[in-house]
């Protein structure tokens, strides 16, 4: 159980300065990836580090409605079948397994001609379904190594 | 003893810094690591990926099975970890 730090500075500055800032920061490298330095890996760190930050300075409750443990470990697998079901959608379009180019999304084509645009698309939902992943595990792993018990609050 | 570690660490020391004189300059286009296939991935990935960020084409798009296989590894460790820390929980609250 990790203690509430009595520090109305600290508060302050974590819950609205770093924290959202943190978080949003997460997103940009996750969204920006394919034109900055940033993916799916260093999204989903910086997300679950917004988090633990939160978790280890407000209190150990914080966010536990809604990542709360269960849905932590719905997120990572969810993140997964993102990752394979990418690959396997490329498979059943008639391509190789992840390969992106042959995924029928012919909305996006009147975006962008050819099939950039879907492999755009590929990329993209691989990277987050790595940030997912990454995010779930990080999160769910501080989360039992601060509390191995269950909180009293919430159950499974 | 002492004087026998302090000399060998600034041996190996000694050791790098020479080896560091031999390395290629940043940016060399004839350094071992930029006349491979690394000059290939960066003229075909505007028209083969369409993405501006190199690296992250060949991450996600040329190399996605060791992406994915990398992801598999993260997530295997975690539900490792899971595992272990759930059965630490419920060990304390028997004792």
């Amino acid at each position: 159980m990790t203690n509430r730090h009595d520090s109305v500075l600290l508060h302050f500055v974590v819950k609205v300065v770093m924290a959202p800032a943190i978080m949003l920061f997460g997103l940009y490298v996750l969204v920006h990836g394919e034109v900055s330095p940033g993916g799916g890996f260093q999204a989903g760190a910086i997300l679950a580090a917004g988090l633990i930050l939160s978790r280890m300075t407000l209190s150990s409750d914080q966010g536990r409605r809604l990542f709360s443990r269960p849905r932590l470990v719905v997120i990572t697998v969810l993140g997964m079948l993102l990752y394979t079901g990418t690959g396997i959608a490329a498979m059943f379009s008639g391509g190789n397994y992840l390969d992106y180019g042959v995924i029928p999304f012919e909305w996006i084509d009147r975006f962008v001609p050819g099939d950039l645009g879907r492999r755009h698309i590929g990329v993209f939902a691989i990277e987050v379904g790595v940030t997912l992943a990454v995010f779930g595990t990080l999160a769910l792993a501080v989360d039992y190594l601060a509390e191995p018990h269950e909180p009293e609050e919430t159950e499974g | 003893m002492r004087a026998l570690s302090v000399s060998l660490a600034i041996a190996a020391a000694a050791l790098f810094v020479a080896a560091s004189w031999n390395l290629p300059d940043r940016g060399d286009p004839h350094a071992p690591a930029n006349v491979g296939v690394g000059p290939e991935y960066v003229e075909r990935t505007e028209q083969d990926v369409g993405i501006e960020n190199v690296v992250s084409a060949v991450l996600a798009d040329y190399r996605s099975y060791d992406t994915l296989g990398e992801t598999f590894v993260i997530f295997t460790g975690g539900v490792a970890v899971l595992f272990v820390l759930i059965r630490r929980g419920r060990d304390d609250q028997q004792t």
